[in-house]
């Protein structure tokens, strides 16, 4: 063989040695280390190339002679931990990709707060869309909350029975404004319709155990909504119904920041007409909202509110009464953010809430409430750790003046403090955990303090599996009058023990919670009348809340277990709370059909306990009967259920969108009693059914984008 | 007493809404991209022809490499990921249209989803870029192909990534170029359709006339998009002269552009 033959040869084999070096390969498997499901992550040779798993998560990468035996490997997919690995060139590999550690403020710990954000998606939701689409909601915020797990109001009133609670030991937030009287129509036992708009609501929160310490002087839950901020481009709407019309505009400032506002009248008189229901009740509301940002430079907000609520009710059939409320707001909140991890908000609000009621010939009585507030909160965001903190003042004035049968007035006034602090971090990989707590204070008659520690954690069991617990120490003070008339008196005490497993996938959604909530200190009154802190009780339950999404529909079905005593006011042994209703169901199914939806909702309560009028003893020398009452609460109102439809249709006309939709509200017309009234002269049992009958509304409202 | 508060509110709304009229801020600052430097800027720009490539041949395996060099890039880089991570959600925006036309869902909705998070990535670090925004708006838009039930939340949600996009950077082309091609594709039903995207599209066309980018880092993309989809929007107005010459700027752009060669097939053929 010539050298030159030989040398091709030579390098022929060398070249072919080479190339067999070059297709040399390394393949293996990407999976997810909790769910083991397959990832289509990246991988990438260490001074080589990169390629994506398929959907399998398998992947298979030449590798360059220069890779050598054992080569290095980094492998991520977006959400997850990047993950090096050295292996050997010709093997096949398994490599397992943990979660990114999510920051600490994406995860929601609160034991049952139950967020409609929908940037959250952790936690039971519902979304501003949904308290439009819901039957039976009325558009009405406070409505649709009753649909949430750990709300037990029976379907009519809006007042928010929490867990076993009485509705006055719910906190109302909006926009971080405290708001004493959330209801247009307010009444010792059913209050009607509340003074939120829901078009200029964003989103909000019902918390029913294991709540942030920013919330204060609340025993049972809280309900935080958001207001609408400026939007980046103009939107508004105009709607007209059989109740009243009503209207809503955003839109930004330029160079200033912007408006969102919302106007609206309601009346009856056409929805009276439209059911044939006389009875000569009639009502009036009028609601205006508006809130200017201006904003102050990058780091700098400033933010303007203004909103009124009026409402006017007469009843001239059977015992003839007017109502009218007027409801004030004025605030004023400045928001700086003067570095990347720390901004601090200051507010100043003031609320007026006047009431007239005057049943002509017998009674007529005004009163005016009027609050004062402050609030600062901050917030540092240091990585793994988040920490708030804040201070609040707030003052109330409660006049009362007593016009007929005898003329009586009567003042009383109380200022509170209160101080949090709350740390969220990551005690490890997968365990969240928020410590904090609070100091507050009221000075009515006399200064009283309230210490609450708070305690909650999340486990993320998976991605989509996450296990919460709280434990915290919760007071409410009571409203001035008490505490006026009651010198002494202690704030009112519960501790919340609350544990609930999310099951968050993206069309379906299960969550099961276990609670058990201990009173201490209840307001119990003595022989002489006087409260004392002597009553107790408890509230223990279960919940099971599940959601279903499809192209085609959306299903709900929500079920509450309540078991709950009390010694409070003047039931001087622990009977069962009047609160207390041990089953409570709602189911909602929605059809998604061409540009519209149809929704139907049955919701079943049992009857709450109450005390029954066992008999009656004439007393001659008073000259009127004497009531013989029942064991405390050993009876119940009968179950209460209703169904309700509705629909809405999008449809095209003179250029614009119009969205039309109807509905019947208590399509079975069921009479349901919310309690019974015994006659002060001869005891006779009259019921009170919801105001709720068999009605049908129908309505138009146009967008514009 | 009791009245007037509801009467300043009142005046307070009326007063409001006269600021209706005014339009949106325009003063914000663009997206500062990585420093061309080798060897990064040379993968980066090589995955950047790879990309174009594959949209011109509709090609899902060049699409698909270049998204891996951007990812390389992006394992690479010791700087700032933010703004290769554009270039990811880029490639997973072409990767996901194709996945629709080839009526792969499952492929389409792993890609809008991956390119969403990239984008909240890259937003994160760039929070004032519009371009970012805009690209974020369009995959929300995309995702109501997969879910319809959703429309109407995910409808509002991309409009207002679209509006905040136009804020910050209004003279920013591909903005309007992906807001006109989102509001193509939007039922009329719901105020979309040729016309409202015709407006967005020749604002787009107009900007880029303008438009000279030095960086071979920076986006450069979308010039012969927005003439293809200002013919598409003729065509679906019923008028193939213009359609056809917008097809053809498109070529003389870049002429191996295969949609728009097959759009001007079809106009011949008729």
């Amino acid at each position: 063989m010539k050298p030159i033959a030989a040398l091709v040869i030579l390098l022929a084999l060398t070249a072919g040695a080479i190339a067999a070096q070059e297709t040399s390969f390394i393949e293996g498997t990407i999976l997810d280390r909790e769910t083991k499901e397959p990832l289509p992550a990246f991988v990438l040779v260490a001074g080589g190339s990169g390629i994506s798993a398929d959907g399998r998560g398998r992947f298979k990468i030449a590798l360059p002679l220069s890779a050598g035996p054992r080569i290095r490997l980094t492998v991520w997919l977006i959400g997850y931990r990047i993950k090096e690995i050295e292996a050997e060139a010709g093997t096949s590999v398994k490599v397992e990709l943990d979660l990114e550690p999510l920051a600490v403020q994406e995860v929601t710990v609160t034991a049952d707060a139950v967020v409609s954000d929908e940037k959250n998606p952790k936690t039971v939701s519902l979304t501003k869309m949904e308290v439009y689409t819901l039957p039976g909601a009325a558009a009405d915020p406070l409505y649709a909350s009753h649909i949430l797990p750990g709300v037990n109001s029976p379907p009519d009133a809006s007042s928010l029975l929490i867990r076993g609670g009485s509705p006055d030991e719910v906190g109302f937030y909006f926009d971080g404004i405290r708001i004493a009287h959330p209801f247009l129509s307010e009444s010792l036992h059913e209050s009607y319709f509340s003074v939120f708009d829901n078009q200029v609501v964003d989103r909000f929160s019902v918390a029913t155990s294991g709540f942030h310490p920013k919330y204060g002087d609340s025993l049972s839950g809280v309900m935080d909504i958001a207001a609408k901020d400026v939007p980046a481009g103009s939107e508004g709407g105009l709607g007209l119904s059989v109740l009243g019309l009503n209207s809503y505009v955003a839109f930004p400032l330029k160079g200033v920041g912007g408006f969102v506002g919302s106007y609206d009248r309601g009346f009856s008189d056409i929805l009276v007409r439209l059911n044939s229901r006389g009875g000569g009740r009639e009502f009036q509301t009028e609601h205006a909202f508006g809130k200017f940002l201006v904003r102050l430079g990058a780091a700098n907000q400033v933010r303007i509110y203004g909103m009124a609520d009026r409402y006017r009710y007469s009843q001239s059939a059977g015992t003839a009464f007017d109502v009218s409320t007027e409801n004030d707001l004025a605030a004023l909140s400045w928001t700086c953010a003067p570095r990347k991890n720390f901004a601090f908000k200051a507010l100043v609000a003031r609320t007026t809430y006047d009431m007239s009621f005057d049943q002509p010939g017998t009674v007529r009585v005004e009163s005016r409430d009027t609050g004062f507030q402050t609030r600062l909160d901050a917030v540092l965001d240091l990585g793994r750790h988040y920490l708030e903190a804040g201070a609040e003042s707030a003052s109330r004035t409660l006049r009362t003046s007593i016009l007929d049968p005898v003329s009586a007035d009567s003042a009383f006034r109380g200022s509170g403090l209160g101080f949090y602090v709350q740390d969220k971090f990551r005690l490890s990989g997968r365990t969240y955990i928020h410590l904090g707590g609070r100091a507050s204070s009221f000075e009515a008659s006399g200064r009283r303090w309230g210490i609450d520690p708070r305690l909650s954690a999340a486990f993320l069991l998976t991605k989509k599996d996450i296990l919460r617990a709280s434990a915290g120490l919760y007071h409410q003070f009571g409203d001035v009058s008490t505490l006026g008339q009651n010198p002494g008196l202690k704030p009112k005490a519960s501790a919340h023990f609350a544990l609930s497993y999310d099951r968050i996938a993206e069309n379906f959604d299960i969550r099961i919670s276990l609670y058990d909530k201990e009173y201490r200190g209840l307001f119990l009154a003595g022989a002489d009348g006087r409260l004392w802190n002597a009553g107790k009780g408890f509230a223990r339950g279960a919940e099971f809340f599940l959601k279903r999404k499809a192209p085609s529909y959306e299903a709900v079905l929500v079920y509450n277990f309540l078991s709950s005593k009390r010694k409070e006011n003047d039931i001087a042994a622990l009977a069962p709370s009047p609160y207390e209703i041990p089953h409570s169901a709602t189911g909602i199914f929605t059809w998604n059909v061409k540009n519209g939806s149809l929704g139907i909702r049955y919701s079943i309560a049992s009857g709450r306990p109450y005390t029954p009028l066992a008999g009656k003893e004439w007393d001659e020398a008073a000259q009127s009967y004497e009531f013989v009452w029942a064991a405390p609460m050993s009876a119940r109102y009968p179950f209460y259920q209703r169904l309700d439809l509705n629909g809405s249709l999008r449809v095209q006309a003179f250029g614009r969108m119009l969205v039309l939709y109807v509905g019947i509200t208590n399509l079975l017309n069921s009479q349901n009693i919310l309690r019974y009234d015994y006659g002060a002269e001869d005891g006779s049992r009259q019921d009170q059914q919801s105001i709720f009958g068999r009605s049908f509304f129908a309505g138009l409202y146009v967008p514009f984008f | 007493m009791k009245t007037k508060y509801s009467r300043i509110l009142m005046s307070v709304f009326m007063i409001g809404g006269l600021g209706f009229w005014f339009s949106p801020s325009d003063v914000f600052p663009s997206v500062r991209f990585s420093q061309a430097s080798s060897p990064l800027s040379k993968l980066v720009m090589e995955a950047k022809a790879k990309l174009r490539e594959g949209v011109n041949r509709r090609d899902t395996e060049a699409c698909k490499s270049a998204r891996d060099q951007f990812l390389g890039a992006m394992l690479e880089d010791k700087t700032n990921k933010a703004d290769l991570a554009y270039y990811v959600s880029l490639a997973d925006y072409r990767l996901a249209t194709f996945a629709f036309i080839s009526g792969d869902t499952a492929e389409a909705g792993r890609m809008i989803a991956e390119g969403q998070q990239y984008l909240e990535r890259a937003l994160t670090s760039f929070p004032e870029s519009g371009e970012f925004l805009a690209l974020y708006g369009y995959l929300l838009g995309l995702e109501i192909a997969l879910h319809p039930d959703r429309a109407i939340a995910l409808g509002g949600k991309s409009a207002q990534s679209f509006g905040q996009a136009e804020a910050k950077e209004p003279a920013n082309p591909r903005v309007h170029l992906l807001k006109g091609v989102y509001w193509l594709y939007v039922p009329e039903a719901f105020g979309g359709g040729p016309d409202t995207a015709l407006a967005s599209l020749e604002k787009a066309e107009a900007l880029f006339a303008k438009e000279t980018v030095t960086d071979p880092m920076k986006p450069d993309w979308g010039k012969d998009e927005a003439f293809l989809y200002i013919g598409l929007v003729y065509k679906a107005k019923n008028d193939p002269a213009k359609a056809r010459a917008m097809f053809e700027k498109t070529l003389a752009l870049n002429p191996d552009f295969g949609w728009a060669r097959s759009e001007l097939a079809s106009l011949d053929k008729k």
